[in-house]
Parts: structure tokens; sequence; C-alpha cells
């Protein structure tokens, strides 16, 4: 919401485009797609990239003219830049976004703890950047609209969905009138109130939380680094917790939780928001003034479909799942599934792939779901407290973090990481005899190699890492030009090596969204060639 | 420890918490459980000890109003303690 006289579009900073409904001509031209993606969203459009990068082409639906209004999600984690750079996109998040790695969390007015999430020269990413979801929407578009595979239909509903003989009908509404698009597949990217879900009578399961909060931002000359602050038990809020972040152009986000006693509807009025948001400035001792840009309410849940996938319809993002807001998980674990699907999907439809690799999508990315959920039910309850027993623990290790460093770890936010797909069937069975290194399932382990970063090394597509020259050399001539393989031969005895567990002869077979598929102590090609016609379901593979 | 020393503790902990006044007494008495619990270092001990506190705590015989000493407590049913 906006202050009074502002329309839902109408920035302080930020210019939203306005984007016209397709030409009838055109449309009417176009009533096939091997891709329909519903959803013009950050999911959406990272799906449609990540199948232009495999050559598909798609069409994006969209009913809105612009893109979501607000700020947002704000926080960008590290494995969704490894995303972006993968899609070679990553230059104007760097550029705009604020990186960060320290969080400060203050006990009743007093700093009890500083906290450093994992960084290092080995890091080519921080491990956090703040942005604005409509920035992330505007740079993903900037890539969409330069695509020559991606069509994008604004102001275009999906009014009815069937199963057809070829895949699937959508009915599409927009100003001209309805027309129907034969989809080969669809993919569900329209977010948590998913028209998609509802036609084909899913339901989400879960628990709704009772926890209420409200995000505001504001634009103010205030001076602080971009580090994170948690206030517990603040003056301005006695009882509850308020989180403040920074923000690019001048904005800051300001989150705090509702008292049961607060209702959603006097909460939300903008006299009760300024009213809440000049308490907390008072409290961190900004004197200046401040405009109000923006604000919204949101509350707690851990819902899921029970499978992301139904026929020729994927679920990908808020569509499929709804997490809770501390952790940062609901937009990158969104890109993340858009990753997952967007190359799963092209290698499919390309042909490098068998269609097995499909079945996959589901059970890694639900898994990331579920564990996303123990993590931030953990931190709700530490953040929010609902009950007077886990208030009164959570004092006491906050009162006692500032002396003993064991106290702190409890108040220390888990963050988001990459999930480790054991048990997909698109890994190699085990963890592969290994006494360090990402284990099978994992993301591979950044490192710094020759002046610049492993990740740099990795193709496009699967990628064998190869300690010691001499497997390198076999394995050039055992993969045939059909297959989408990159060979990295990297020194051994190095720091790499020694990163990875790796002895002379060991291998890693890296997929093309970074993950581990198969790691050997000691490799042959045959191995690692088997390797990936079994993880990329070929025929003929050994399964 | 000795009898002796546990009497030192209790009297202590009694110190402790007339000190800090009865509006911070039960933060007070969170913070010493978790620092002897870390104290401990074996986190099994420290759980059952966390089960073990809360026997003989039932409704009729609400804290204060009972002489805790005075009842024989069979460890065997503290687990079913609500």
């Amino acid at each position: 919401m906006r202050p009074e006289g502002r329309s839902e579009t109408d920035s302080l900073y930020f210019k939203y485009p306005h984007f016209t409904a397709p030409e009838k001509a055109v449309r009417d031209a176009g009533t096939q797609a091997r891709v329909a993606i519903v959803g013009a969203g950050p999911v959406g459009m990272t799906a449609a990239l990540a199948l232009a990068k495999e050559g598909i082409p798609s069409i994006i639906f969209d009913n809105k003219s612009t893109f979501n209004d607000g700020s947002r999600a704000i926080c960008v984690a590290r494995p969704s830049y490894y995303i972006l750079e993968s899609l070679g996109i990553a230059a104007p998040f760097i550029e705009k976004a604020l990186g960060w790695t320290t969080g400060r969390s203050f006990f009743r007015g007093r700093q009890i703890l500083e906290f450093h999430m994992p960084d290092s020269e080995d890091e080519k990413f921080r491990p956090m950047y703040n942005l604005q979801q409509q920035f992330i929407e505007a740079f993903l578009w900037q890539a969409v609209a330069a695509s020559d595979l991606i069509e994008t239909r604004w102001q275009s509903s999906v009014e009815g969905i069937e199963d057809s003989e070829s895949g699937v009908r959508l009915t599409i509404k927009d100003p001209e009138g309805d027309y129907t698009v034969e989809a080969e597949w669809v993919l569900a990217c329209d977010g948590a109130r998913s028209g998609i879900r509802s036609k084909r009578g899913l339901r989400l399961q879960g628990e709704n939380f009772e926890g209420r909060y409200v995000i505001a931002d504001v634009q103010m000359d205030h001076d602080y680094p971009t580090i994170r602050r948690a206030l517990f038990d603040p003056a301005c809020r006695p009882g509850g917790t308020v989180l403040i972040h920074r923000q690019p152009d001048n904005i800051w986000r300001i989150d705090y939780q509702l008292e049961d006693h607060e209702t959603t509807e006097d909460a939300i009025r903008e006299s009760t928001v300024r009213d809440s948001v000049q308490a907390v400035l008072d409290e961190i001792g900004h004197k200046g003034r401040w405009e109000l840009e923006w604000w919204s309410v949101y509350s707690a849940n851990t819902l899921a479909l029970d499978d992301y996938r139904d026929g020729r319809v994927f679920f990908v993002g808020d569509s499929a799942h709804i997490v809770p807001i501390f952790g940062v998980r609901g937009l990158n674990n969104g890109l993340a599934d858009a990753a997952n699907i967007g190359w799963k999907l092209g290698w499919v439809l390309n042909g490098k792939a068998g269609e097995a690799l499909l079945d996959s999508y589901s059970p890694e990315r639900r898994g990331a779901t579920l564990d996303v959920f123990a993590n931030a039910s953990k931190s709700a309850r530490f953040m929010t407290p609902n009950s007077h027993g886990w208030r009164l623990m959570r004092d006491a290790a906050l009162s006692l973090a500032l002396d003993h460093p064991f106290a702190g770890a409890l108040a220390n936010p888990r963050q988001m990481t990459a999930y480790t797909y054991s048990d997909s069937p698109a890994v190699m069975p085990g963890t592969g005899q290994f006494d360090t290194g990402p284990t099978i399932g994992a993301v591979f382990q950044e490192t710094a190699v020759d002046g610049g970063f492993l990740s740099e090394k990795l193709g496009s597509g699967f990628t064998v890492l190869c300690f010691g020259d001499d497997l390198a050399g076999q394995l050039g001539a055992s993969f045939s030009d059909a297959d989408d393989i990159t060979i990295v031969a990297l020194p051994c005895p190095s720091p790499v090596a020694e990163t990875y567990g790796a002895e002379p002869g060991s291998s890693y077979l890296i997929r093309p969204d970074g993950h581990v598929a198969g790691r050997w102590k000691s490799a042959d090609a045959a191995t690692v060639v088997d390797a990936y016609r079994a993880v990329t379901f070929q025929k003929g593979a050994r399964q | 420890m000795t009898d002796r020393d546990i009497e030192a503790v209790y009297e202590a902990i009694a110190t402790q918490i007339d000190k800090v006044g009865p509006a911070n007494a039960e933060l007070y008495l969170a913070k010493l459980a978790l620092l002897l619990a870390n104290e401990i270092g074996d986190h099994r001990r420290a759980l059952k000890c966390v089960t073990d506190a809360s026997a003989s705590l039932t409704e009729d015989t609400a804290p204060g109003t009972a002489d805790a000493g005075s009842h024989h407590r069979n460890p065997s049913t503290a687990g079913e303690q609500k």
C-alpha cells in the first residue's frame, strides 16, 4: 500500500513501466507454445531465461500491465547469484544491490551480538544482497525482452486450463477477448494465490501460523552501514521484534510483528504505520525527515503442494509453496525452483536428456521446501516467539549472548544455503568415498583458483572436474559430440584439490545447476560417462 | 560434590533470586539453566534434568504451597508429568 494520494505504482524512486496487451494479429498467429509460463514475476522470467539458454522458446502470460507493486522480497542470497550468473545476467544485480555479511542484534536497546555470515577470499559472491523486488523484476525483464525465444503477453490472464491430446489447452483472456493456446508444457509461476493451482483442483497443505507482520519502506538520509539490525524487546514495541534493512536508493525496510490486540485493519492504516515507524526511528536515533514509500502486511505460513507436478503442469515458486519470511527463502527458493525445472525441461525438449529427468523436479525442490520449513519455523520461533516459554528462553539466550558465545549461536539466524539433493533420481546414489568436499547432491564448493573462481571454469552443461591431467585426456576421448559436457583439469595437489578431498585421478561430475551428480576418489573414464548418461536418463543408460 | 557444596549453590541461587528481584527472577533462572546445561557439556543429561525439574509441579501442588521436601519423588514417573 502507499500513502493517500499515490497510486500503487507511484513510487518515490522507481518508475513502473506500462506494458500493453499483445496486438490481436500477433497473438492470433501464436496459438502454439512449447512451454507456456503463467506469471511474469521473478520466478516466471527466470524459468523462461533458463529455457531460452537451452534454446527452448516460451510464451509468458501475465494479467498485469506492469511489475509487481512494492519492494516485497529484498534479500537475494548467494545461491541466487549463481543462478543469475549462469543465465548471463548477474551484472546489473551486482552493480545495484547492496552486499552484506553482518547482522547486529539488540536486546532491550543494548547491542548484544554481532554475527558474520560465512564469507572469504574463496567466495565470488557475498552471502546476501539487498535489492528491491521491482529492480529484480526490471533486470530480469531486460533480459527477457531482449531474448528472441521469449514472448511475453501482458494483460493476458489464464481463464481455463485443460489437458489435451498434445499437451495442455489454455484459455487466455485479454482486452481483445478470449482465445486458446495449445502448450506442450505449462509452468505455473503465478504466485501464492495461484489461479492455475485452484483450476487444477490442488490445495496447499500445511500450517498457517498466527503471527502477522507489517513491512514498511521509508526513504531517508540515515547513516548506517548495510548491516541487518534486529531489535528484540525494544522500547518502541515491548515484547516484539523489529528488523531494519538498508536497500539501494536511500530506502530502509522496517519489519515489525503485530501484537494480538492490534487488528490487521488498524495496523495497515497509514496513520498507524507512520506512528509505528516513527517509534522505531526514535529508538534507533534517527532525527531527520523521512518519507513513507510503501507498506504491506503478511503472515507466516508453511504450506506446500504434495507434488509439484500435475501431468504436464509444473508448479514453480510460491504457487507450489508458501514459506515464512525469516531466512529470505521465498524469492530465493522460487528462483532455485525456476532454475531447476528450467534446465531439466530444456534438456528434455532439446533432446539432451530423457523425459524421466522431469520426475526429479518435485522430489528435489519439495525436499528443499520441507528443509526451509524446518529452519524457518525455528527462526520464526526465535524472532517472534508465540508463547511465554519460547519468549522466556529466547530472552535468556539474548541476555546471555553478550558474554557467552554459545548463547549467541542460538540467536544467529540460519542462513539460506543451497539444499542437498541426496536420494534424488538425478544424482548418483551414495555420497562418494571422500573425507571432505561437497557430497553427492550438494552444490559445488566455490574456490579461488588461477586468479579467478572455480565457478568461472564450469561449463553451461555438465562439467567434469578432473584432478591431475591423466583422466582429463581419457575423458575427452570418451564423450561424444552430442554430450553437453565441459572437462576441467585441475592441478593435484593444490588448494582446490584439498577443498575437494581429491587425489590424483579423483573426479566430480557437476550438473548444469551446480549440484554434484557424482564423485569418485579414483575415477575411470567409462564410469564418469556412464554416470552422465544415467543422471540425464539417456536411452540405454544404466539406471 | 559434597552435601555442603550443593548447599552453598542452593544458598547462592536463593540469594541471587532475591537480589535480581521478582521481575527478573524467571529470566534469571532461565539464563542459569542454559549456563549450567552448557557447563555440563552433555545434552542427554541436561535434557533429563529439564524433565526431572518439572516433577511435583502439578496443579494441586502449586509452587509455594507445597513443601517439596516432604514429597517422595519417584524419578521413574518424572517423564509422565504434564
